[in-house]
């Protein structure tokens, strides 16, 4: 990597997977809503809803079906594919002699799992008949880790990115 | 992936028919878009504010999506600009023009106004955004045939 603007189309890329990270929460706060009585309606719809949440006023929405969760799977696995696979590619090849290895493979491994696992749990919700209050939290819980892993990849890419420029230009200055 | 980041795409081994077949669908990619884009807006200004999306949600859904295309788009061709025979200052503002462009075009994605400012915003910050990709991957589409020619 001879050219430093190089570095710079990287931490551009990485500063619009931060945008997009908070467009994503944006919209699923805005669709799904920030309280569990909302993440109900959302998925069971509002007869299943008031059952949990009496005080809560009927809109008389249709619960989520299976068919429609998976419409937003399979176009979300390969855009989480593509994505997280380009992120972490380039953490890798920046990382020549800065972080601990192991460690990065380590962070890289937990948010392929995060990923699998924010997107099976939107559509498993839709199987589930036990529980279901509990899975909810779970999967919004899953959904908030996820997001903090993008903006950390993000931002340890910009990390890496600026290292690896300061060191390209120390070692271009001593040659 | 590796020779976006290795620079070794002009070399003899280097993949420039892969390359050549991407620019093809990358091309198809933003006149199809470009494409959906014109259909859904109008040249009238009337008609182009009863055209315009109200719905903040189904705007920042839009952006969502420009963003993650767009972002993937932009990794690989800038990746490919800077392996071009183009000058350094060319290079250059090539790249700062896209990405000012680029911006432009997802503010006029999620900003809402009925103002004729607006209008006239939205179609250079749109319209000519894919005019400009049209005119920067025939660039790069260039660049990649004349490799062979320089052997």
């Amino acid at each position: 990597m001879k050219n430093k603007y190089y570095y710079y189309f990287i931490i551009f890329f990485a500063l619009f997977v931060i945008i997009q990270s908070i467009t994503g929460t944006l919209m699923f706060f805005s669709k799904i809503g920030y309280k569990p009585s909302q993440w109900m309606e959302y998925y069971y719809g509002s007869e299943e809803m008031l059952k949990y949440y009496p005080q809560e006023s009927d809109r008389f929405k249709e619960s989520l079906t299976f068919s429609g969760r998976l419409k937003v799977l399979y176009s979300h696995t390969l855009a989480y594919g593509v994505l997280i696979f380009a992120i972490t590619h380039l953490i890798r090849s920046l990382n020549l002699n800065i972080m601990n290895k192991n460690k990065i493979e380590a962070i890289i491994t937990l948010f392929f799992v995060v990923a699998i696992l924010e997107i099976s749990l939107d559509i498993m919700l839709t199987l589930i008949n036990q529980f279901k209050l509990f899975f909810l939290y779970i999967r919004f819980i899953i959904f908030i880790l996820f997001i903090a892993l993008m903006i950390f990849h993000s931002f340890l890419l910009i990390y890496l990115s600026y290292k690896q420029l300061k060191e390209d230009e120390l070692s271009y200055l001593q040659s | 992936m590796k020779f976006l980041i290795t620079g070794t795409v002009r070399s003899n081994q280097g993949p420039r028919k892969i390359v050549l077949f991407t620019y093809v669908l990358f091309f198809l990619f933003i006149i199809s878009n470009f494409y959906l884009h014109l259909t859904r807006i109008s040249f009238d200004y009337n008609e182009f504010i009863q055209l315009l999306e109200p719905s903040f949600t189904i705007r920042l859904e839009e952006l969502h999506i420009n963003l993650f295309l767009f972002g993937m788009y932009f990794l690989f061709n800038f990746a490919m600009l800077y392996q071009a025979k183009f000058s350094i200052r060319l290079k250059n503002i090539i790249f700062f023009l896209s990405i000012l462009y680029f911006i432009f075009y997802l503010f006029c994605l999620i900003y809402y106004s009925q103002q004729k400012w607006f209008y006239y915003f939205y179609l250079i910050g749109v319209v000519g955004f894919y005019v400009y990709l049209i005119f920067f991957q025939f660039l790069l589409l260039k660049d990649v045939l004349l490799i062979k020619n320089e052997k």
